[in-house]
């Protein structure tokens, strides 16, 4: 190896060191600082009554979309809301009876089941439990 | 031939498109003279390289900076306080501009003694001043972005004083207030100004400077132009220049690292606009001559205000400094005068700068004089306003809470003015008070001015704010309870959300807390004690937290729990009214980590001079080709026969 080109070798592995030695703490720098939130394990949702059978609501499950709806049998459904196509977030449509995402068409049953359009997966279900004095808890499912 | 110089295929095609062996041959051609005064043709170079960390640093501080008067201080101080290298990314920033200002006197003052300036560089010279002068605008307006005590009240000042420029002053103070106060508008305007108008200006200036430089040459002084050619000793410029100027570069990058690194730039606390302006506050140093000078005016100069005759000697001033290349060189006389005016320039810069650094602030506040407490027995309905609606965020001669001390402020500002602001307080942090009108607006007035001059007010009666700060005893069991609420591992009895969702309180939360919401781990003193924050915890009259809390207001244990762990808090951190942000002191885990970024430094250093040294392996052929020309035409003339 010539002198020359151990030289070359050598200023370029410097310049590699140079640039990992600004770069290294410029990616850190960008890289946003977590925050940390209290976990959210359940939600107060609807009070007794709030909701007649076919209706629904929305809500937040921490930073996450929740939708919860209210059966024709008076059952309640919980879901994260959340589209498992690409992340947009659905709607009831108690017309149609369907849960639908207005972002490519995809259409979700009452039950969270994927029914039609390019959704992939069922949406997550949330647990909805009714507590005695008749208000709807949501928790993880 | 070496065999680097034959292009490569790369190159060829390359060259082909962009004509680069062209722009080599022209950059090439360029030489830099070589005599006494050379170091100064490298200030230019200096204050580029200063830029270059201004343009990176500042893209990095956009990522996280939120301009808004609720904002800007709140994301500066996440910045520091909690981005990796936050710190260190606007520590460097603040640094580099003060140095590029710095460096742009030099520049400056060194052109205009080398005559720099004359033909054909009179735009060279113009468009020197002007990038100088947009600097200044930078530097201005970055001074405010932070939105700090002082920025706030630099920033005050500086239009105030530019308001008293005659016919255009008031226009141009507005345009940059966006309105007869500073504030959330101020702010907005200025960050456009800092990140859009002046960079743009400035870069667009920038290239008409640096291409007339390449146009023209650098200029010889009369002393080197007057030498006989072979004795006009010069360096290429791309080469051995170019190869200082690396070396210059590396070395301030060092010396740049080190000041941020071990000073790093504080930020004060958050602007209020009815606070007092802090005791000795000043401008930025570069400022300061200008601020000394206007300070030294007597009231009234003839028929004028002595302010806008200052102003208007600066201003014209500095039109005669920028149209100096058009008038110096008439005949020997203006030149020798404009010579010695410089000259003087200097001395009145310099000395009015010590001036206004030597000049001792008066004497700070003392507890006495802020504790004058309130004897007047007042027992209207006024006072019941006053305790209902106000007394919670300000107190009247005690000391400031989460507002300012309202004590004498009907004597300093405009009782119409305050009545409004207090009936629509849009644009700050103060809530809208329930059924409050006009009316009652000029009555709590009245009540704080009685309260504020009561007709005897003796030593006995004084009494230290601090008193109240005095440590209450409280059981561990108090604070710890307190502690579980702010985290939320014990649910608030009526249901509201724990402090934790949007707050953080230093050490108690480590990074774990909200950012909505301020840091509390100094909400103790900042409310001046145990009475005020109670008072507050109970009734909870921020805008923001009110939907929150009205319908499941904190219960009297929780307020004393709450309250008993900000106390405990406040012992730990203890913060002080200059709440300066440092990095972790040497000492502490961070100094090996120190150490090594340094070394890392100094290889970096070294490995882009080894590189250059590469590149520019014939960086020499500069001088000495005009050697070997000058040993072979002294050759041939002994000889008496050519080569």
């Amino acid at each position: 190896m010539q002198r020359r080109d151990f030289l070359k070798y050598l200023a370029g592995g410097l310049v590699l060191t140079w640039g990992a030695i600004v770069g290294i703490p410029i990616l850190k720098y960008l890289k946003k600082p977590a925050e940390k939130e209290a976990a959210v394990t359940e939600v107060l949702v609807a009070v007794k009554d709030e909701l007649q059978p076919g209706q629904s609501k929305t809500f937040k499950f921490g930073k996450r979309p929740g939708l919860l709806i209210r059966g024709e049998d008076g059952v309640y459904e919980a879901f994260d809301s959340t589209c498992t196509h690409l992340g947009c977030i659905s709607q009831h449509r108690p017309e149609k009876r369907d849960i639908y995402c207005a972002c490519h068409g995809g259409v979700y049953d009452l039950k969270g089941g994927n029914v039609s359009g390019p959704p992939p997966r069922p949406l997550e279900k949330l647990i909805a439990k009714t507590t005695s004095s008749g208000d709807v808890m949501v928790m993880k499912g | 031939m070496k065999p680097q110089d034959t292009p490569s295929a790369l190159e060829q095609w390359l060259d082909e498109r962009f004509k680069i062996s062209f722009l080599k041959k022209w950059l090439g051609k360029k030489e830099v003279p070589q005599h006494n005064q050379s170091m100064w043709y490298y200030f230019g170079g200096v204050a580029l390289f200063f830029l270059v960390v201004q343009i990176i640093t500042g893209l990095l501080l956009l990522v996280y900076y939120q301009p808004g008067l609720e904002t800007s201080h709140t994301s500066v101080k996440f910045i520091t306080e909690v981005v990796e290298y936050g710190w260190l990314v606007r520590s460097l920033h603040s640094w580099a501009a003060n140095m590029m200002v710095a460096a742009l006197f030099i520049h400056m003052f060194s052109a205009f003694f080398m005559k720099a300036f004359r033909a054909p560089r009179e735009f060279t010279w113009l468009t020197g001043v002007l990038l100088f002068v947009i600097t200044l605008g930078l530097g201005f307006s970055g001074y405010l972005l932070p939105w700090d005590e002082l920025s706030y009240f630099a920033t005050k000042i500086g239009i105030q004083i530019m308001q008293a420029t005659p016919i255009i002053g008031g226009f141009m103070a507005d345009l940059l207030r966006g309105g007869p106060e500073v504030g959330g508008a101020t702010i907005s305007r200025f960050f456009e100004l800092h990140i859009i108008l002046l960079p743009a200006a400035l870069m667009g200036l920038l290239v008409n400077h640096l291409l007339m430089v390449q146009v023209h040459g650098m200029s010889k002084p009369y002393s080197y132009a007057n030498r006989p050619v072979k004795h006009q000793k010069s360096i290429s410029f791309m080469g051995e220049f170019l190869y200082h100027d690396l070396i210059i570069w590396s070395v301030l990058m060092g010396v740049l690292l080190f000041i941020s690194w071990n000073f790093p730039w504080g930020l004060g606390e958050q602007a209020d606009p009815f606070k007092p302006a802090p005791v000795g506050i000043k401008p930025e140093w570069y400022f300061m001559f200008m601020f000394q000078t206007l300070k030294q005016l007597p009231a009234h100069i003839g028929p004028f205000e002595g302010e806008v005759v200052g102003i208007m000697a600066f201003a014209v001033g500095g039109i005669l400094w920028a149209l100096v290349p058009f008038y110096e060189n008439i005949n020997k006389t203006v030149s020798k005068v404009v010579q010695w005016i410089g000259v003087f320039i200097v001395a009145f810069i310099i000395v009015m700068t010590a001036w206004g650094y030597m000049e001792e602030p008066e004497a700070p506040l003392t507890s006495a004089t802020i504790g004058v407490p309130t004897s007047v027995a007042d027992t209207s309905a006024t006072q019941e306003l006053f305790q209902q609606s106000c007394a919670a965020c300000h107190s009247i001669g005690k000391g400031a809470l989460a507002g300012p001390d309202l004590k004498g402020i009907t004597d300093t500002r405009d009782r119409e003015q305050l009545a409004n602001f207090i009936v629509n307080p849009a644009g700050s942090k103060m809530p809208v008070l329930p059924g409050i009108d006009k009316s009652k607006a000029l009555e709590l007035l009245d009540y704080i001015e009685k309260t504020s001059h009561p007709e005897k007010a003796t030593e006995a009666q004084v009494e230290a704010p601090k008193a109240i700060l005095t440590p209450s005893r409280v059981s561990p069991e108090t604070i710890e309870n307190g502690r579980k609420l702010f985290l939320g591992i014990k649910p608030f009895a009526k249901g509201g959300a724990a402090c934790i969702s949007c707050h953080s309180a230093g050490s108690a939360t480590q990074f774990g807390g909200g950012s909505l919401g301020m840091d509390l781990s100094g909400v103790y003193q900042r409310f001046g004690g145990r009475p005020s924050l109670e008072a507050w915890l109970a009734s909870i009259p921020s805008p923001t937290m009110q939907p929150i809390y009205k319908n499941q207001p904190l219960q009297k244990e929780e307020v004393d729990a709450m309250v008993a762990f900000f106390e405990e808090l406040s012992t730990q951190s203890s913060p002080t009214t200059k709440s300066v942000v440092k990095p972790p002191a040497p000492g502490d885990e961070l100094f090996s980590k120190k150490s090594s970024f340094f070394i890392l430094g100094l290889l970096g250093m070294f490995s882009i001079l080894g590189i250059f040294s590469m590149v520019y392996n014939n960086r020499l052929q500069g001088v000495r080709k005009p050697l070997i020309k000058e040993a072979l035409e002294k050759n041939a003339v002994n000889k008496g026969d050519t080569p």
